[in-house]
């Protein structure tokens, strides 16, 4: 799977026939949301993620919010701020980024019939990658990236494993940290 | 030339992910408690039992009345013993000193309680010097690290734990995991059976009628001889279900209160009890006390099963079948422990503290009195006094008035 999608990405860029530049100077403060659909790939593992970075480009340099969802073995909503460093001044260009910030499991926090209960703590979100935006009317552009993601899923369990003859049971306590590493593949619009 | 750069920066980029691939590994690190068992021979912990001065009450457990005499379990630790000549005034005397002991029953001045896996007669005519009579070997054998010996010099049991964390990979082996119900003492309720010399409470494990004692596990019904006090026999133990968690004796039978069920067995036969019915509820704790004609049973959430009922439950005795049926339910805060003497019903709701109920009519009950402000456990309602455990210390208030039922007194930590 992984060879067929850097193959993928190889034979795209290799076609990209870039336009005569043409100078479009950012020379001032412009909004702009990047919308992506990605793949990720992992350990034995693909899933896909949803993202959305918005925030304001100065020439070259983009810093902005971003938020969606990885469904990447947990279902998360990640929180993160975003860089990206653009080379060239064409409308079609490619990018660098780098982005951190937390990941929210998104699951309900369970008890089971025999008082197991289960609740997921935020974690590290992270990556960079590098991408290429190909440029459309108006600002407008279709963006293609790759690179890497991880994320940290930390989930607690607490079972019961005696009940005193006074008092609540006695819950025993077990810590479950996931260090998740992916290549991460987006696909998006930005405008 | 621009799409040999375009090549270029592409191949670079294949490199870049190539050699990212290696990092794709999901890591998992698992965080847990191991429990490493301290043991103690149990040569040793016999020798232990001995009479102390009076000790500060630091939990409280299981009760005992006898007379003027009160004896108060705290957990694992032994009994205190309180003269209570003067209820408005109760005085510890002495401590006895008992390590894993969470039950007890009197008989004369055999006082039987249960050290880890022993059963102990201890002769307490003289609290200040007690002597111990006898011991019977491995009664509670859940309590002690498997062994096929009988000789206290090869037994180990179990007397605390060393916990700590450890963190393992996921996957991988490592660690001892924490021991489920074994690693802390059993529950043993407090239940409150008239016997011949005094009454106990209604979370009890130990119950005596006539010549016999008869204490549960829980899974197993163990019957003793007590004719000799000083020397109680083993009779035979029979398993009798899982989740058992207290016995109470009325009227020549046992009402055994399980996690799921409350059983009634019959004592025609003293050494071999037959079980009459099987009443199956939520999965909850549920003390359960009798009268002539009916069974109260308090369910109580926050358990083992996580359960979220909490209840009273009465069930008609005088049936048919000789299967209780259940009768009226009552919905309470967190029911425990419960004691009836006449009409009045005495009942522990947790934090809600004592109500007290005419139970004339069972279909009607009726709170006739309150006392909040502590939480309750189990209770004693004993010739006029009842005895109240609550998490802070030991409660008596004097209901022969029924009008004006009142506060006498408290023994705290």
């Amino acid at each position: 799977m992984l060879k067929a999608i850097v193959v993928l990405i190889l034979a795209v860029f290799t076609c990209i026939d870039l336009p005569a530049q043409a100078k479009t100077p950012v020379s001032k403060w412009k909004f702009n949301s990047s919308n992506q659909l990605g793949l990720l790939q992992g350990e034995g593992h693909t899933a896909a993620s949803l993202l959305s970075v918005n925030g304001f480009r100065y020439r070259n340099f983009f810093g902005g919010l971003g938020t969606g969802i990885d469904y990447y073995r947990y279902r998360s909503i990640p929180l993160f701020g975003e860089y990206r460093q653009y080379f060239g001044g064409s409308p079609n260009q490619f990018y660098i980024y780098g982005n951190a910030g937390i990941n929210y499991v998104w699951q309900e926090r369970t008890v089971t019939l025999y008082g197991t209960k289960e609740a997921f703590h935020p974690g590290f979100y992270g990556g960079a990658g590098i991408g290429f935006k190909a440029g459309l009317k108006n600002g407008m552009g279709i963006i293609l990236s790759a690179g890497y993601a991880h994320k940290k899923v930390i989930n607690v369990q607490q079972e019961i494993s005696s009940c005193p003859f006074m008092g609540p049971c006695i819950l025993s306590p077990e810590t479950y940290r996931y260090n998740l590493n992916r290549l991460i593949f987006q696909l998006g619009w930005l405008f | 030339m621009k799409n040999i750069s375009t090549a270029f920066k592409s191949l670079c980029f294949l490199s870049f992910l190539l050699a990212f691939s290696s990092c794709l590994k999901d890591d998992c690190r698992h965080t847990y408690k191991i429990a490493v068992p301290v043991y103690s021979k149990l040569s040793v912990l016999r020798a232990s039992v001995q009479s102390k001065g009076p000790q500060s009450i630091n939990s409280t457990g299981k009760l005992f009345v006898d007379g003027n005499r009160i004896y108060l379990n705290e957990p694992g630790k032994g009994i205190h013993v309180i003269d209570n000549s003067h209820p408005n005034h109760p005085v510890q005397t002495a401590f006895i000193n008992i390590p894993g002991n969470a039950d007890m029953y009197l008989r004369g001045n055999i006082l039987y309680a249960d050290m880890y896996c022993d059963l102990a007669a201890i002769d307490i005519s003289n609290p200040s010097a007690i002597s111990v009579k006898k011991f019977l070997t491995k009664i509670f054998p859940d309590k002690a690290a498997y062994s096929t010996s009988t000789n206290p010099d090869s037994i180990n049991v179990i007397t605390n734990w060393i916990t700590k964390d450890t963190t393992v990979s996921c996957g991988g082996n490592g660690g001892v995991y924490p021991v489920g119900g074994n690693m802390m003492l059993s529950n043993t309720a407090t239940s409150l059976t008239k016997s011949v010399s005094g009454a106990a409470g209604s979370m009890a494990r130990f119950a005596g009628v006539n010549d016999y004692m008869y204490t549960v596990s829980t899974s197993t019904l163990s019957v003793i001889n007590i004719n000799e006090a000083s020397n109680p026999l083993f009779v035979k133990g029979k398993n009798i279900g899982w989740n058992i968690e207290t016995i109470f004796p009325y009227n020549n039978k046992l009402y055994l209160g399980a996690g799921n069920s409350m059983s009634v067995y019959d004592l025609q036969t003293p050494e071999d009890p037959q079980q009459l019915s099987w009443n199956g509820h939520w999965c909850s704790g549920d003390p359960v006390v009798a009268d002539d004609n009916y069974a109260y049973v308090t369910l109580h959430a926050a358990n083992i099963c996580n359960s979220v009922v909490n209840q009273l439950e009465i069930y008609n005795l005088n049936t048919s079948s000789q299967s209780p049926t259940l009768l009226k339910t009552y919905p309470l805060t967190n029911p425990q422990g419960l004691s009836k003497d006449g009409n009045l019903l005495f009942i522990c709701d947790g934090k809600d503290g004592l109500k007290i109920y005419d139970a004339g009519n069972v279909a009607a009950l009726k709170l006739i009195k309150q006392f909040s402000g502590m939480e309750t456990y189990d209770v004693i309602a004993y010739n006029g006094i009842a005895y109240l455990v609550a998490k802070d210390g030991l409660y008596q208030y004097d209901y022969s008035d029924v009008a004006n039922i009142k506060f006498l007194s408290k023994l705290t930590k």
